[in-house]
């Protein structure tokens, strides 16, 4: 493959792990699993292909299982693929991991770099040493993150007393300290409470806005995505499902809206068809509307029919319910015996 | 390996070093057990020598051997752990992306724990050993033993690391841990002894050798041992000629 201007591109990139199978739970097939063993060949990534250009920012998305972490490893060197092309940055991420490394920062959520009895700040200088940064430079890196992420003295607080919150924007400085071209992010926020959540998005777009660098972000949470990403990619059982702008996947994969009445009576009996009602009390009425079945005009005409409105509310569905919606529609697959 | 290559290892060692001084409480238990086996083991030999039993060398002896051994297995990080729960939990992921050697950034990790356990562990072995017998070795024996005993537990280590290696592809490194380490004890400690023993069998009955060392228990163990070290080398170099 010959080296391309795109930040990361994978062509046919493919990945399988070997399992063990039970062949029962008798005293018969546990003694026979002593001596003879089967295996089976489980596909964790099977023929992805996509480009990402520099300076986006990717939601790669996926339910537990979907081979996100794999791909994510791969594209860092840290996994060799089976089959298929990968490069990141114009390099072979297997062949050339160290030189990669130096381009690449990672943030794995539930795991650590930190030192646990140590302040961040002797974790950013033994980093600055492996990276190899010249030690006036680093250390004003250090304080120029530091200050972005608000750390002050956390810098000097040994890691154990941080909370979570504290202890992820370390680790995002962490990773930020090279001053990395592209960023993968797998579930930042993950444990993190709404505020902590709020703030990791926003320090995380701000950086790659400034700096241009490049970010694959895997989340479970759709707000990450919607705050951070303009793109997402949506992979099941290791394949391609979906990869597109993040406005066009809701509007593909739902296409209904979600309705809020405020009305005179007390409640609506709404019976159109495409029109589900999720709630009804209270002066209030909480109706999903199936566009292409019945329009929204419709809907609101039947309701004054019923009552006066006082007030109404459009939204859309959340990201949460299209995801669902695409992961149903995504057939199982990826084993082979 | 260039300067800044050499300066990320050190450092790795530093930081290492750096965690092992805060983490002061396993460092007092490791402290507080070698003080209890030592004295379990002085008080045993002493009952040993006292019954008139045939022993090796004389128990104050034989305390100090037990320290400088015991010292040099406890100073040694178990880093085969270390990098199995790495694998275990996925921090593996982290140390593995980075532009490091991740076998020398492991061992130069483990060396920097071993340079702040050596010496308070070999301090208090020290003490115990001279508090439990009253008495010391020529200081220029223990001179000698300090550096063969770090670079003993850095060979230990260095061992470790490649048991630890294995979890990559077993996932539960404790089996191998306890195969190689009873390898070690019959290959380094029982094969050397048999044949200085077999040797000394050649040309007088193994049980008069026992029979000899009981009758000079005041012979220090340290004698011993460098006698015992010229017999092997004589038998050596006997039967490549």
């Amino acid at each position: 493959m010959p080296p391309t201007a795109a930040a990361a591109e994978l062509k046919q990139l493919s990945k399988s792990f070997r399992v063990r199978r039970t062949r029962g739970t008798g005293v018969g097939a546990r003694l026979r699993e002593l001596f003879s063993r089967d295996t089976q060949t489980v596909a964790a990534v099977d023929r992805l292909s996509f480009s990402i250009a520099p300076g986006e920012r990717v939601a790669f998305i996926g339910p537990n299982g979907a081979g996100k972490s794999t791909t994510l490893k791969m594209l860092a060197g840290i996994l060799q693929p089976d089959a298929g092309d990968v490069r990141v940055l114009g390099l072979v991420p297997s062949r050339q991991r160290r030189q990669l490394a130096f381009q690449i920062g990672t943030v794995f959520g539930q795991r650590s770099q930190l030192w646990y009895q140590l302040p961040p700040r002797d974790t950013f200088e033994l980093l600055g040493r492996v990276y190899e940064i010249e030690p006036r430079a680093h250390r004003r890196r250090i304080d120029t993150l530091s200050s972005v992420f608000a750390l002050g003295t956390l810098v000097n607080t040994p890691v154990r007393h941080l909370s979570l919150g504290e202890r992820m924007r370390c680790e995002i400085v962490a990773s930020l300290l090279h001053s990395p071209r592209m960023l993968f992010l797998d579930e930042p926020t993950i444990g993190l409470d709404v505020s902590a959540k709020a703030m990791i998005r926003e320090l995380l777009w701000t950086e790659s806005e400034r700096d241009r660098v490049t970010l694959l972000l895997t989340s479970h949470d759709t707000g990450d995505m919607e705050r951070v990403c303009s793109r997402a990619i949506v992979i099941n059982h290791g394949r391609l499902m979906w990869d597109g702008p993040i406005s066009a996947l809701r509007r593909t994969y739902l296409k209904a809206k979600r309705v809020t009445l405020w009305s005179e009576a007390e409640r609506l009996e709404l019976m159109l068809p495409g029109v589900r009602v999720l709630s009804s009390g209270s002066y209030r009425t909480e109706l999903e509307i199936a566009l292409e079945i019945t329009p929204l005009g419709q809907v609101v005409d039947a309701a004054l029919r019923q009552a006066a409105i006082r007030d109404m509310a459009i939204e859309d569905a959340p990201l949460d319910e299209v995801i669902r919606a695409l992961y149903a529609a995504s057939p199982p697959g990826g084993v082979s015996s | 390996m260039t300067a800044a290559q050499c300066a990320k290892y050190v450092a790795f060692a530093r930081i290492s070093a750096t965690q092992a001084r805060r983490e002061r409480s396993e460092l007092y238990g490791r402290m507080v057990f070698f003080a209890v086996i030592l004295g379990v083991f002085s008080s045993l030999w002493r009952a040993v020598a006292e019954a008139g039993m045939p022993v090796a060398a004389d128990s104050r002896s034989l305390v100090w051997y037990l320290a400088a051994t015991e010292w040099i297995l406890l100073s040694a990080p178990p880093i085969h752990i270390d990098i199995q729960e790495a694998i275990r939990r996925g921090d593996v992921v982290y140390r593995l992306g980075h532009p490091a050697s991740f076998v020398v950034a492991e061992f130069a990790t483990g060396l920097g724990v071993l340079a702040v356990r050596t010496p308070f562990l070999g301090l208090t072995a020290c003490l115990c050993a001279f508090a439990f017998t009253g008495w010391m070795p020529p200081l220029t024996a223990l001179l000698i033993v300090v550096p063969f005993g770090f670079v003993a537990s850095a060979l230990i280590m260095a061992l470790c690391l490649g048991t630890g290696l294995l979890a990559f592809w077993l996932q539960d490194v404790a089996p191998v841990y306890w195969v190689w380490q009873k390898l070690m004890f019959v290959l380094g400690g029982l094969s050397c002894h048999s044949r200085c023993i077999r040797h000394s069998s050649s040309r007088r009955p193994s049980s008069r050798h026992f029979r000899r060392c009981s009758r000079r228990r005041r012979r220090s163990c340290w004698e011993l041992i460098s006698s015992r070290q010229e017999r092997c080398s004589e038998v050596s170099s006997s039967g490549a000629a």
